[in-house]
């Protein structure tokens, strides 16, 4: 499926008054596409995340799904267009709220009208999917969980209603080394069939880099910068510039080509910049 | 989700600028004048000064039709039941119930007491910042330590309520939409579609009450004696004015009912 939106703009009313966040959007999102929304605090990402979700409705501009200009999640009740849609915000276990996992879980699946059946399997199987195991952890209570495996829960509620598109707002902030292994793992496993597109919101350019196809550079409410990550960790002074700071490995390269190394600045991963460097040392 | 009820409104009027303790103060002379007044016209004359007052604080018209809109249906009721239950002169029947001339008196003065009183706190909530006011409160409630009551921290309470409104609104809201995302629908008032609501709310409001007091803590914080303010009231000549004034209304009121023997 495709989203995509048109002259987007978007300003909370804030007593009365407009406080305008963002500006003349234009994105495109298909299946098969990995896409990064990054930029510094404030510039408006967490709220495009939310209006590609369906959940806020831009002031002007349209949004549509396949083609199809389609009003706001609210308007909808029951069934809808967006329930292929779905969408994690920021520390979403603090929406968790039933008393057992399972119960949790079950409740997006449930709320689409599945039978009971289907939801079962559906919760079982997104629990598994998040390295859970339903016949230990189902019957707990989801407070009694730790601060990973709550994550991993919530996340679970979401997969569970099967989305084409899943969207992530800061989906390892606060969470260990390996709760944040476990959570990128998850999501590298969704974007792995080609019918499915994710996009996560985040700061952490190095998580950026390592998952994403496309990466967005907000800055006030604009879109700044577009491309791939290799295009956008190139521009290390225009990243700075929008309060940002390329992963790194691409300021290491950035640092030795100033010291007059002849090294390429736009690697990604650790073995590229090895060979790299190696290739450098031994010419 | 809108809650606007008592909402602030930043400004520079000479409203906003009054002693919060002058507007407190104020407000309740106001009220008793309100009360004091014998028929619904005098309670019209009474309330009404307070509407330059409003256009004097730059409130626009749809901000108090919006602070307003909820109670309609109330002071609707209030009209109505004083209607129907005063017995006197009938004047006509609604159905079976006979809708007398006192009943219309009594709830047309029902009605305007009401309104006004809404109006006026409307008026000093929309023109004080909560902060302001929990300390003018607290400063007012003060001579009541020596009998016990626990002014200063009656107003804490009052301050923090205060303070954390906007806060577990903005939670509420933004739980809201993670709830529409997992395709739930707030629409029903029914209990069961409110848990997956209140229970993450609740969750959050113990979360960031245990916080805060830690917060306190951790800065040695102690209530009570000695404690002093970034912002310290000050009582000037106009606010001795507005209380006069407020005073001679409802002074106004009093005598106008003890003459017309009610």
């Amino acid at each position: 499926m495709e989203i995509s939106l048109q002259g987007v703009d978007f300003a909370y009313q804030v007593a009365g008054r407009q406080l305008p966040v963002l500006y003349n959007i234009d994105l495109k999102i298909s299946a098969g596409d990995f896409l990064a929304l990054t930029g510094a605090g404030g510039s408006g990402k967490s709220t495009l995340a939310q209006i590609i979700a369906g959940l806020l409705e831009p002031t002007a501009g349209k949004v549509s799904l396949d083609g199809r200009v389609l009003p706001g999640r609210g308007k909808f009740r029951g069934a809808s267009p967006w329930s292929r849609v779905g969408m994690a915000f920021q520390m979403p276990e603090q929406q968790l709220f039933a008393e057992t996992v399972m119960e949790d879980v079950s409740f997006g699946p449930r709320n689409m009208g599945l039978s009971p059946d289907r939801v079962k399997a559906r919760a079982y199987k997104a629990l598994e999917a998040v390295g859970l195991d339903p016949e230990t952890i189902g019957d707990r209570s989801p407070f009694t969980l730790s601060g990973g495996q709550r994550r991993r829960v919530a996340l679970a509620g979401i997969l569970a209603m099967e989305p084409e598109v899943l969207i992530l707002d800061e989906p390892t902030a606060g969470l260990d080394p390996a709760g944040q292994e476990l959570v990128l793992d998850l999501i590298r496993d969704f974007a792995r069939r080609r019918d499915r597109a994710v996009v996560v919101v985040s700061h952490n350019m190095a998580e950026v880099a390592a998952m994403a196809s496309q990466v967005l550079v907000l800055h006030r409410g604009r879109i700044a910068l577009q491309g791939t990550p290799r295009e956008i960790f190139r521009q290390e002074e225009a990243l700075r510039a929008y309060g940002l700071l390329p992963p790194p490995l691409t300021q290491l390269m950035h640092s030795l080509r100033q010291r007059g190394a002849p090294v390429p600045t736009d690697v990604l991963t650790l073995d590229e910049a090895r060979d790299a460097i190696l290739h450098w040392l031994k010419a | 989700m809108a809650f606007e009820l008592g909402q602030y409104v930043p400004g520079n009027s000479a409203i906003h600028r009054l002693d919060p303790r002058a507007k407190l103060l104020g407000l309740f002379l106001y009220g008793l004048a309100l009360l004091a007044a014998p028929t619904g016209g005098a309670a019209i004359l009474a309330g009404s000064v307070a509407l330059p007052l409003v256009l004097a604080a730059g409130l626009s018209p749809s901000f108090i039709w919006r602070q307003l809109r909820p109670l309609v249906i109330f002071l609707a009721l209030i009209f109505f039941l004083q209607l129907v239950t005063t017995p006197g002169t009938i004047l006509m029947h609604l159905g079976p119930v006979p809708l007398t001339r006192e009943g219309f008196n009594l709830g047309f003065l029902a009605l305007a007491r009401v309104f006004f009183l809404v109006l006026a706190a409307v008026l000093l909530t929309a023109t004080t910042d909560p902060l302001a006011l929990a300390d003018g409160l607290e400063r007012l409630l003060a001579p009541g330590q020596r009998v016990g009551l626990p002014s200063q921290e009656l107003a804490l309470m009052l301050t923090l309520a205060l303070r954390f409104v906007p806060t577990l609104l903005e939670e509420a809201e933004r739980i809201m939409r993670a709830q529409i995302a997992r395709g739930a629908s707030f629409r029903g008032l029914q209990v069961r579609n409110l848990l997956p609501l209140v229970i993450p709310l609740f969750v959050s409001a113990f979360r960031r009450a245990e916080g805060l007091a830690e917060a306190m803590e951790a800065r040695a914080y102690q209530g009570g004696k000695g404690r002093t303010r970034m912002r310290e009231l000050n009582f000037t000549a106009t606010d001795f004015l507005f209380l006069l004034l407020a005073g001679a209304l409802a002074a106004g009121s009093l005598y106008y009912r003890l003459k017309s023997g009610n």
